[in-house]
């Protein structure tokens, strides 16, 4: 009987693979592509960390949130300037020339008069104001916006058109039209607050931070909203999550999807043909979280997936002569706005002087690293900006493999291999000091560990010593603050727009490698306030000549964004992170 | 056996807080500032140390990472008892290192505190470049412990006021006094106080304390990543993975005792030597490898046999019939299934041949026989029951396993269990999460294997429970 019984149980799972399998094929058969609607399905590495755009932050939150919300101006995919989104124009700017703001700038915006959230309220200059201070309230945890916003004092907003609003900041600052545009997108004031806790209180005490300390303090309404405001719905549900952007999220499984659908009657179709930042062609939007790339490629080979971003180097160079793929698939490979480079530690007695540093460079084969290691698919660097960037130093080369040169360079400096043992060496405070360096890697990324034993070798001929030492990235990230190290391998996005380069190279910044000067110190500072662009460019030059000079960072390479899009749509590959616009992907007719 | 039952219940207790505090005990001294993780993106904000350091304080209050970790500190007497109150992570190592060498805490705190206000002296300096040389140096004061580093940054910062007269008046009594803090701290270093042990009592306002009485009242917190509360995410996750290995786990059962029995029947025949063979190779065959060459054959159309979905376990519609529903959760459970089948099944099967074959060779077996039993009354009803200690050993340790998840398969067919969970939550330093998993999987075990204990009881009479 239990025989029997077991049987018939396996033939029946038996009966239902078999069965499932070949309507499968049957499909199959019907249409070359299993898929056919406007349905867009995109990869994403993992979960955002919360829908939220005030408290989320990785870019995968941001990649979803985009399609939620709207900002008043965005970044368009193909020229990387800067266009109106919410504000139906580019901002009136100009200089405060008397009151309390004098030598700031004000920005003038105006909202377009079709834009409306779901429940039909129009966008006004007071959800830019809310949005502003929900962000400006130290009880909500969105410290990382906050300096971006710090020089905007006060928005005046036109009494008879609430769309009309000015923004004041009491600096001049090159990346202050972005910084009061693009910041954050603009939240519904009625919905996110929809107890009014901040509405009467003016913004001016949310500029001014002894007083919003206080407030902090005092105040329970900001207790009260902080706490509201924070809550897990408006991370992560449905009925929560509202902003003026074309879809609206209709499920979020953590884990297996997130899916968009468009607003039925979205406000931004009617004006789409003018303003290209508000088109959205896709009628549905699914995010499905893949961590695994051997996943992720295998579902894109059976069609599960529509759109995949940053395929592995091999992966890409291999799919690229697959049949299947290619009949399926667009393969694209836009540049992306990133940069890789070594950290080199001025401050330490071995890298102290910059014709090592030079020598290090000299002693590094980018190109190989390139060509074997991404199947060239990255392009190489000089400095810290791309060569996209019209303010990029076009007299500066990049540097070549040269171990001869590297080895004058190091003799130059007083480093000679006196004891013959293949490495250079020098009397440092009375010892003889073998110019052997410690070179920080994390052990996330398996590129890394290939870099860095193909550095090992490249430099082994000029005669220096590459020690190659694993270590967790918050550790690293640790040693490079200390500056408890010698090389460091680094990475940081690039700016699509302007550089302000105080973070990095400021010696009052978050400055890793110790370099600069009063010098270059007082040129990032007028750098930043100079709003004409060709003062400005010429400055951009000096500053990129003096790093280059100096080689605190050794350059090495931009990789290209390596992207899959189905073939029944048409999008532009942009650099800005992930590759693509979401609502910009587009079924062909 | 109730009292059995009672005690063994009793011991969980006792079990759950050691493991609760092994658990939170490392997750103290996992690598990354977990107030820096969840400011994440702040770099940009580092250029504004006051700012940084006012948004670093709130948010660690709001961590709780204020408070005492425990409570109680054994140390050593050279340490004060409110280390903890320096609530930036990377300073207090350094305070620590600091005391580790040197051991006079007043000194030491003298001393940091100059560089504070030294610090707040050079930021209202008159700037230029011996401000700016000065200022970087002092900066990485406060991460630096090494001697020769502090001295190289002390003589920078000395060098630097003595470069410009006015900064000279301005700075120069607070780096002197600075100056001399660091002498004391060497001129009356106390490492013997290292040999003196201390113990210090924090009671119960620590961060031990507050997290464990919320695990008890069932409230894990917050996931870090999509604020959903932990219990919620476990569940969901938890359903899955139950789904998969429960299916697996009865198939594996299912062909795996009739398996062992009928080669144990058979031992040495050809049948025999055959099947062992094939259940050595499936044992053999690890699961990732097998996973995604079922991956790649046979969910994509590269080989022709795109026969099932690549991932997940399916999307279903509510327009859909149950049966149409039923298969796509089939088609979506197949693959998962059989790589979590095949190697308990191989290994159930060998383990069952094996007591089986131990059985049958018992006395009471040969008597069975010799009384002229049917064969399949021996084999199942004597031999067979004396044979299922082992497999009841392993189905104690399966089911910790099946509530746990399989990472390798959850992770390649993307399938949203208490596996992947566990990876996605380490990789996105997701520590509330990763502590439900833990605690979760704690209790399982133990249930496990208590439940182990009365399937013994069940199986064989001679096992008396409680009774020595």
């Amino acid at each position: 009987m239990m025989r029997n019984s077991i049987y018939s149980a396996c033939f029946l799972l038996l009966t239902a693979l078999l069965s499932l399998s070949s309507c499968k094929q049957d499909a199959k058969e019907k249409a070359n592509w299993k898929r056919t609607s406007s349905e867009v399905i995109i990869r994403l590495d993992a979960d955002p960390d919360g829908l939220n755009p005030a408290l989320s932050s990785t870019g995968y939150a941001t990649t979803v949130c985009n399609q939620l919300f709207s900002y008043l101006l965005f970044i368009d995919p193909v020229s990387l300037q800067l266009v109106p989104q919410l504000a139906n124009a580019m901002p009136t700017v100009q200089d405060i020339t008397s009151g309390p703001y004098a030598g700031g700038v004000s920005y003038a915006f105006e909202i377009h008069p079709e834009a409306v959230w779901d429940d039909g309220k129009p966008v006004t200059g007071h959800d830019y104001v809310f949005t502003l201070k929900a962000v400006l309230n130290p009880l909500v945890n969105a410290p990382r916006y906050r300096p971006f916003l710090a020089f905007i004092k006060d928005v005046q907003i036109d009494p008879a058109n609430p769309k009309k609003f000015v923004v004041l900041t009491n600096e001049k600052y090159i990346l202050g039209e972005e910084a009061v545009a693009t910041t954050l997108p603009v939240f519904p004031a009625h919905l996110y607050d929809p107890e009014g806790y901040l509405s009467q209180i003016d913004i001016k005490d949310f500029t001014d931070e002894a007083k919003v300390a206080l407030m902090a303090e005092k105040d329970q309404r900001l207790k009260q909203f902080a706490d509201a405001f924070q809550a897990p719905e408006t991370m992560n549900s449905p009925s929560r999550i509202s902003g003026s952007g074309p879809y609206r999220l209709e499920a979020w499984e953590p884990g297996q999807r997130i899916s968009l659908v468009k607003k039925e009657n979205y406000w931004g179709d009617k004006i789409a043909d003018d303003f290209p930042a508000l088109a959205a062609y896709p009628d549905k939007l699914v995010f499905k979280p893949i961590g695994n790339a051997a996943t992720a490629l295998a579902a894109l080979k059976a069609e599960e997936i529509d759109v995949i971003a940053d395929i592995d180097p091999k992966d890409f160079t291999d799919i690229k002569q697959d049949q299947a793929i290619n009949e399926r698939f667009n393969l694209a490979t836009p540049i992306s706005l990133s940069s890789f480079f070594i950290y080199v530690n001025t401050k330490i007695p071995k890298l102290e002087d910059k014709r090592v540093r030079q020598a290090l460079a000299h002693a590094i084969n980018t190109d190989e690293i390139i060509s074997s290691l991404y199947y060239g698919l990255a392009e190489r660097l000089a400095s810290p900006v791309l060569p996209l960037k019209d303010y990029y130093n076009t007299e500066l080369k990049e540097i070549p493999y040269d171990p001869a040169k590297a080895k004058g360079l190091l003799q130059a400096a007083g480093w000679t291999d006196s004891n013959n043992n293949g490495t250079v060496d020098k009397v440092i405070n009375g010892q003889r000091t073998e110019l052997i360096l410690t070179y920080l890697i994390s052990p996330q990324r398996e590129i890394s560990k290939n870099i860095a034993l193909l550095m090992q070798d490249n430099a082994r001929k000029a005669g220096i010593g590459i020690e190659i030492v694993t270590k967790e990235f918050p550790e690293i990230i640790a040693s490079l603050k200390k500056r408890d190290y010698e090389l460091s391998s680094g990475g940081r996005s690039v700016s699509p727009t302007l550089w302000d380069p105080k973070q990095s190279w400021h010696t009052q910044g978050d400055n890793r490698t110790g370099f600069g000067t009063a010098a270059t110190d007082s040129l990032i500072d007028q750098l930043r306030v100079t709003l004409d662009k060709n003062k400005r460019d010429v400055m951009y030059k000096q500053l990129q000549a003096a790093i280059y000079d100096e080689q605190p960072e050794i350059y090495l390479y931009a990789p290209s964004g390596r992207l899959a899009i189905h073939k029944r749509f048409e999008t532009p590959a942009t650099a800005m992170y992930p590759g693509f616009f979401a609502n910009l992907i587009k079924l062909k007719d | 056996m109730f009292r059995y039952l009672i005690r063994r219940l009793l011991w969980f207790v006792p079990t759950l807080i050691v493991i609760s505090m092994v658990a939170f005990g490392l997750s103290k001294h996992t690598p990354g500032d977990p107030v820096a993780l969840f400011l994440n993106d702040v770099s940009k904000l580092e250029s504004d140390p006051i700012a940084y350091q006012k948004a670093y304080s709130s948010v660690a209050a709001d961590l709780g990472q204020d408070k005492p970790s425990f409570y109680f500190s054994v140390t050593t007497s050279a340490f004060p008892r409110n280390l903890y109150q320096e609530i930036n992570r990377e300073r207090r190592n350094c305070l620590r290192s600091l005391i580790q060498q040197y051991g006079n805490w007043p000194q030491i705190e003298h001393y940091y505190q100059l560089v504070g206000h030294l610090d707040n002296r050079l930021s209202t300096a008159p700037a230029g470049q011996a401000t700016t040389s000065a200022r970087v140096a002092l900066r990485l004061l406060y991460l630096q412990a090494v001697n020769e580093v502090i001295s190289i940054n002390l003589d920078t910062i000395g060098r630097a006021l003595k470069a410009d007269t006015a900064l000279y008046n301005y700075a120069a009594p607070s780096f002197d006094s600075l100056f001399n803090a660091y002498a004391q701290v060497k001129a009356q270093a106390s490492p013997w106080r290292h040999y003196i042990p201390a113990c210090y009592w924090y009671g119960l306002d620590n961060q031990y304390h507050h997290w464990f009485g919320r695990v008890l009242q069932g409230d894990f917190g917050r996931s870090y990543a999509n604020k959903q509360p932990v219990t919620d995410r476990l569940w969901i996750a938890l359903r899955w993975t139950l789904v998969i290995n429960s299916i697996a786990i009865f198939i594996a059962y299912l062909l795996a005792v009739p398996l062992g029995v009928y080669t144990a029947i058979h031992r040495g025949k050809r049948q025999d030597r055959w099947i062992t063979l094939v259940l050595f190779m499936l044992h053999s065959l690890p699961v990732f490898w097998v996973a995604t060459l079922l991956l790649i054959f046979f969910t994509t159309p590269e080989y022709g046999m795109d026969w099932f979905p690549t991932m997940g376990v399916g999307e279903l519609s509510t327009e859909d019939s149950f049966l149409e529903r039923l298969l796509v959760r089939i088609s979506h459970l197949v693959l998962p299934v059989f790589c979590l089948t095949y190697g308990a099944l191989a290994f159930i099967a060998r383990q069952m041949r094996g007591s089986m074959v131990e059985a049958l060779q018992q006395d009471f077996v040969r008597t069975a026989n010799a009384k002229g039993l049917l064969p399949r009354q021996v084999i199942w009803k004597h031999a067979f029951r004396n044979a299922l200690s082992p497999i009841i050993t392993m189905l104690g340790s399966v089911l910790p396993a099946a509530i746990a998840g399989s990472v390798v398969i959850e992770v390649i067919f993307n399938i949203p269990g208490m596996g992947k969970l566990s990876v996605d939550a380490i990789n996105a330093k997701d520590w509330p999460v990763v502590y439900g998993v833990l605690i979760l999987s704690a209790v399982v075990t133990m249930a496990g294997i208590l439940l182990a204990d009365i399937l013994y009881a069940w199986a064989d009479p001679r096992v008396k429970l409680g009774k020595k």
